[in-house]
């Protein structure tokens, strides 16, 4: 298997403590990996890095063989990375399948023209909306969506691009067990068929070990530990550290 | 939906702005457009002036046996509301002519859109020498003087000075430079070897009176020609005053003399300044005694150099009305050419080269008794001592 | 050097007194995030009333009158907090400065009632009514006073914000009221103290000018752009910022007097637009952080269904105005359908853009000023109003570019000093513009002259630049511009260039603008400077408040409403009071304009 995805010595620091402290890390093509850990361990702060939303203070990312360290976000999307956000960020003025018309017309180089939006790349929005299970609030403001189906129209959106590398960033956070378990099996499911690299941050641990094929741990800015679901579960140091009392559950 | 919305606003205006029905003995209506809420401090005496004359007027049955009307409307110190009141007063009210105007460049737009439109405007106010000269035209005439006549008018006096070196501080727009302009070039004909060291141009009502106190004072001047004014000039006499900028210097001011400016200075107006003004406190006529007892026992306030051309604005249409014997535009633009009448500051002509009233100014020194600053040992100089000659005046203007 | 000396003692006098308007509005807006142009209003009020007690007072005089004044004013800005300000907390900048123009307007009306219209010169400090000399330079003595006033206050706010418990109250409110709210702090008290003292503030400045220069209705305007500049080149929310940036610009003025004596008119401008390229969020800001309060209230965009009729029914009722109207309502509706176009420009980079201009004039105004000397030159209308365009959309491109770098207030500030440096520009320089007596004669040409054959021009020309607007906002370009508003980092996260297209939204308002500008030269006959003035840009902010910020046709139907307004209004003597008031009731209480509420009705009867 190929690397699509490859950190090394990464690092950012806020004010002296390092979030992120260099980490290295590859991502295959097509796998599905999670990234655990205690809450303020890095995990977003690594996110915004690979994303381009921070730039990093030294190391270097790799993604398709190309060095995008320098690379602005939104060049970094054109190149297939794609992502959602630990708070879920919509655009708050359209209706779901506007939003996701919007993902999908962000695709197209120069825009399409002065042709009405509204009409363009309706059936791909749907399909879409369909794929991540809320196409019957397609008319509505995502102002009226609820929390879980606002996460999962960020999905849709980033879906749209074709991605070779999906980000999501607590996907099931605020969500019911059964429902968490819907939309984990949507987004795996899609990243299976479309061969995507999926690298996702999750609490919920029965997700967690549900869904990934690789786990990585990080704690205080470092990624201790790496490797298939049942052996970081075994693992003396991340049950200390991160399963604490709970390591039995 | 949207439309009758559209349509019930334009109703609306429809409704505020539709013909009014006529009636018999209809007056004759004049359109006068001022700056009102801009500079109120000015143009309320105005105001008040005109008013008392056209009260007067219409006491004695008007002219050409019907009362006269004024329309007054607000420009807001914008040439853009100016031109639309304009149209508004000229297409809608009908008025036979259009008076008014403080700032120039309102006045300037107000005569061309006369120019475009035909219709007679008497601008009072403006003082910029391009209304009736580089870019006069058939339509307009103009009442008080001008900036050239005002500053030719100290450029005499301060000749007889004798003072060489010379500063100048001047706001920084078309009025200051004007006047600046003028005044060097008749200085320089009178005194062909006086030299101008340094020239300050504050913003209009901002000025940096400090610093600019201190940059005339490193020029070292022996005399400097102000025509600051209002609170510009405030600001600058006590800055002046303080860092000793005015000892033993030769102090020409424009304007300075009018109440409007003087008065506002109290304790600290200056002494001995050389000022273009209006001594309404010691002049003996007859003509103007009345106006002053009229004026006062109207508004229970002293008049100022506003009212005065107020006042004469009220009477030149009166005139101009009478002399015409019609209401008629073109007759009205040919009788306004030469037009003379008598005002409370003697007799005063519009010239038919240039359309420039002859209405004159005082020229005096600045004294101060009991906290309030005044002008003595003035002279009144006439406006046509110091304009050219209507035959040179001609030349200025564009062929029409 | 000794004059040199004496110049910096000049210019630091100049800068304290700068510092004190400048850091009430500062504190103000670090607290309450409040875009409070109604700052140079309360300093105008300190002034008055300290000019007052100093008359009335026998004993103590002006030195008595100071810190009355100042309290007064501060308690006066609390009523004002309570009554408008605090409603619009987490509103969009523009209505907040909307919102503070209206009371600028009304306490314009109420000074003049009270204090009456004359200049009003006050008396020399007592005490202080001579000069010392310092190297043999003469120095005033309440010049040395101001530097020490300037310096005491510098240092009283940092004691009061380090030192007590409601000064690190509030600077944990700046960085996060929520966090303040949660700790339980009521975070509106700490909203209306900082806002008592920033008006306290403002009033002891307006005090303190007293003997130094007259009374007048002017002072606020007179005050107020120059004190935002401070703010904004100090760094928004910063006291520090402000007193570097009041030292700055003071000296640059003292020193630059010297060299180039018109330099006063821009400099300060000039040093703005120069911090902010190199540093976008002034010397000591910090980039404010989330979506910008714009994205929490936008409500959709379209039309609907009724949207495509509703636009043809009023077309064609336009076109058949003139069988029925008389020719002055015909040029009422020329002003109103150039204020449309210039509005609905505005609109676009304002709504869907989310980027708001003080300055859209600057655009106005180079429109204007480029038919006027098309048509000078001799080529006539035709080319006049093709060249309006053009050279409005190459200014866009260039003061786009800089603009775009920044956001929010920023960039705002950044459009006016544009603005306000082009304005310097066309009253300077003669040869070009005609300065202050402008341009004159600038006429349609035959077939297009009188108010019938203009009004169907007008009606063709901004018609066809409206329904541009209207679709750019429909098109991609437009939904993906609300996207980088409503959700920046998302937007990104997508691949979509939000600076580039904040840059095309920029140049397209710029054009649009010119075109009107245009139009309106032709309309009027003469171009003067007042067409880049903040009163132009003002007209443009205001249609689009009365229409609905979010409403396409939003554009036309406050242009409509302001005219009308304005027409009835300017008729009666209180009129800048009544047009403030339905101002402040518009911001506050219909925040969508009647675009919006009537968008609103259409979509809800197109949903199925
Ligand atoms: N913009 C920032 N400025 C300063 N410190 C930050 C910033 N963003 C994150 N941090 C700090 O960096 C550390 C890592 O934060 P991060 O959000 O990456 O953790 P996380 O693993 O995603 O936590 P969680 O599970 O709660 O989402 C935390 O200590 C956090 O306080
Ligand atoms: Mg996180």
């Amino acid at each position: 298997m190929t690397a699509i995805l490859e950190a090394r010595q990464l690092r950012k620091v806020f004010g002296v403590t390092p979030a992120v402290d260099d980490v290295d890390f590859s991502i295959d093509a097509g796998t599905r990996t999670a990234l655990i850990g205690p809450n303020g361990a890095g995990k977003s702060t690594l996110f915004e890095l690979l994303g381009g939303g921070l730039s990093a203070d030294s190391g270097h990312i790799a993604f398709n063989g190309a060095d995008i360290t320098a690379w602005p976000p939104m060049r970094r999307a054109q190149a297939g990375i794609a992502r959602t956000f630990q708070i879920a960020a919509v655009f708050r003025s359209m209706t779901a399948l506007e939003n996701v018309q919007t993902a999908l017309l962000a695709t197209v180089p120069g825009g399409g023209g002065l042709r009405a939006a509204s009409s363009a790349f309706k059936g791909e929005a749907e399909a879409l909306l369909d794929t991540v299970g809320i196409a019957a609030a397609m008319e509505s403001a995502v102002t009226d969506l609820a929390y879980g189906d606002v996460k999962r129209l960020e999905l849709a959106m980033a879906l749209a691009g074709n991605p070779r590398l999906l980000l999501l960033d607590e996907p099931t956070a605020g969500m019911a067990a059964a429902e968490r378990r819907r939309i984990m099996e949507r987004a795996t499911g899609i990243a299976v068929a479309r061969g995507i690299a999926l690298l996702f941050t999750e609490h919920d641990m029965d997700t967690v070990f549900g869904f990934a094929d690789r786990v990585m741990v990080m704690h205080e800015g470092k990624i201790v530990a790496d490797g298939a679901p049942g052996d970081v579960r075994a693992d003396p140091l991340v049950r200390r550290i991160y399963l604490g009392a709970d390591a039995d559950a | 939906m949207l439309f009758q919305r559209f349509a019930a606003t334009v109703g609306v205006v429809l409704a505020i702005s539709g013909p009014h029905p006529a009636t018999a003995a209809e007056p004759i209506k004049i359109g006068e457009i001022n700056s009102y809420t801009r500079l109120p401090a000015f143009t309320e005496p105005y105001r008040k002036g005109w008013q008392l004359a056209l009260d007067e007027i219409n006491a004695k049955g008007g002219v050409l046996g019907r009362k006269i009307e004024m329309i007054r409307r607000d420009d807001d110190g914008k040439p853009d509301t100016a031109v639309k009141i304009a149209d508004e007063l000229v297409r809608r009210d009908k008025v036979v002519m259009l008076a008014g105007t403080f700032f120039s460049h309102i006045g300037l737009a107000v005569s061309s859109f006369a120019k475009q439109n035909k219709v007679l405007f008497l601008a009072s106010e403006p003082l910029a020498d391009s209304l009736i000269w580089d870019k006069g035209n058939r339509y307009t005439f103009r009442l008080r003087p001008s900036t050239y006549m005002q500053a030719a008018m100290l450029a005499k006096q301060a000749a007889k000075t004798g003072a060489k070196k010379w500063a100048t501080v001047a706001p920084n727009y078309s009025y200051g430079k004007e006047a600046v302009a003028a005044f060097q070039d008749v200085l320089k004909k009178l005194q062909p070897d006086v030299e101008f060291v340094d020239a300050q141009w504050p913003a209009l009502f901002k000025i940096d009176a400090g610093a600019t106190v201190r940059a005339l004072e490193a020029a070292k001047p022996d005399a400097i020609y102000n025509v600051t004014f209002g609170s510009d000039l405030a600001t600058f006499v006590r800055e002046g005053n303080l860092r000793g900028l005015f000892e033993k210097r030769v102090m020409v001011s424009l304007l300075t003399g009018e109440p409007e400016y003087l008065e506002p200075l109290k304790t600290e107006a200056p002494t001995g300044w050389i000022v273009t003004g209006y001594p309404w406190y010691a002049i003996k006529s007859p003509a103007h005694d009345k106006f002053l007892k009229a004026y006062q026992a109207r508004w229970n306030e002293t008049p100022k150099m506003g009212s005065m051309v107020g006042y004469n604005t009220m009477l030149s249409i009166a005139a101009v009305l009478a002399k015409a014997k019609s209401t008629k535009t073109e007759k009205l633009v040919d009788a306004m050419r030469g037009l003379t009448l008598e005002t409370p500051m003697g007799k005063i002509s519009y010239r038919a080269a240039d359309h420039q009233a002859t209405m004159g100014a005082w020229v005096g020194w600045t004294a101060v008794e009991n906290g309030q600053g005044f002008m003595t040992r003035w002279h009144y100089v006439d406006g046509a001592d110091v304009l050219p000659s209507e035959a040179d005046a001609a030349k200025l203007r564009p062929a029409n | 050097m000794a004059f040199a000396f004496a110049q910096f003692l000049t210019g630091l006098a100049s800068a304290s007194w700068l510092f004190l308007v400048a850091a009430g509005l500062t504190i103000v807006f670090g607290v309450t995030r409040v875009v409070n142009f109604a700052h140079g209003s309360l300093y105008m009020l300190g002034a008055y009333i300290a000019y007052s007690l100093t008359g009335m007072l026998s004993l103590g005089g002006f030195w008595l009158a100071v810190p009355i004044a100042a309290v007064t004013v501060g308690l006066l800005g609390v009523v004002l907090e309570m009554t408008v300000l605090r409603r619009l907390y987490g509103a969009p900048e523009l209505f907040q400065l909307l919102a503070t123009f209206g009371v600028v307007l009304i306490v314009k009306d109420v000074a003049l009632t009270l204090f009456g219209p004359v200049d009003l010169f006050g008396p020399r400090a007592p005490g202080l009514t001579g000069a010392v000399r310092i190297f043999g330079e003469p120095i005033p003595e309440y010049d040395l006073f101001m530097i020490g006033a300037g310096i005491t206050v510098l240092a009283i706010i940092w004691l009061l914000f380090n030192r007590t418990r409601f000064g690190i109250l509030v600077r944990a409110a700046t960085e996060d009221a929520g966090m303040v709210a949660a700790l339980g702090v009521d975070s509106g008290r700490i909203f209306t103290l900082s806002f008592f003292i920033g008006s306290t503030l403002a009033g002891l400045a307006g005090a303190l000018q007293v003997p130094r220069e007259p009374v007048t209705l002017l002072m606020d305007l007179n005050v107020i752009a120059e004190a935002f500049v401070v703010v904004v080149i100090g760094g928004m929310g910063s006291v520090f910022g402000a007193f570097i940036a009041a030292i700055l610009i003071g000296q640059l003025k003292a020193f630059g007097i010297l060299v180039l004596p018109e330099s006063t008119l821009v400099v300060a401008f000039l040093a703005m637009t120069v911090v902010l390229a190199l540093r976008p969020n002034g010397l000591f800001g910090r980039a404010a952080s989330g979506p910008p309060p714009a994205a929490e209230i936008a409500p959709p965009e379209n039309l609907g269904r009724f949207g495509r009729p509703a636009a043809i029914a009023l077309l064609i009722s336009l076109a058949l105005l003139p069988l029925v109207a008389e020719p002055f309502i015909l040029v009422l509706c020329v002003d109103i359908m150039t204020l449309a176009l210039f509005a609905a420009g505005l609109r676009l980079m304002t709504g869907p853009g989310g980027m708001i201009s003080f300055g859209h004039a600057a655009f106005f105004g180079l429109g204007a000023y480029a038919a006027a000397a098309t048509a000078k030159a001799g080529l006539g209308m035709v080319a006049g109003l093709a060249a309006a365009p053009l050279a409005a959309g190459l200014g866009a491109i260039v003061i786009g570019w800089l603009c775009v770098r920044s956001s929010g207030v920023y960039l705002a500030m950044l459009t006016l000093a544009a603005a306000q440096i082009l304005w310097s520009a066309a009253v300077q320089w003669n040869w070009l513009t005609g300065g202050d007596d402008g341009v004159l004669g600038i006429w349609p040409d035959r077939w297009a002259t009188g108010p019938v054959a203009y009004y169907y021009l007008t009606l063709a020309v901004s018609g066809a630049g409206m329904w541009l607007l209207i679709r750019l906002a429909e098109a991609p370009f437009g939904y993906m511009l609300r996207a980088g508003r409503d959700a920046p980092a998302r937007a990104r996260a997508l691949g979509i260039d939000q600076r580039r297209l904040k840059w095309l939204a920029f140049t397209a308002a710029g054009i649009a603008a010119g075109l009107a500008g245009g139009l309106a030269a032709f309309a009027k006959g003469n171009v003067f400077p007042d067409v880049l003035s903040i009163p132009k840009s003002v007209d443009g902010l205001l249609a689009i408040l009365l229409g609905g910020l979010h409403a396409p046709a939003g554009p036309v139907i406050g242009a409509a409403i302001y005219a009308a307004l304005e027409n009835i209004l300017s008729r009666l003597d209180h009129w800048r009071a009544l047009l403030g008031l339905s101002i402040v009731g518009l911001a506050v209480f219909a925040p969508g304009g009647v675009g919006g509420w009537i968008s609103k009705r259409l979509r809800h009867r197109s949903r199925p």
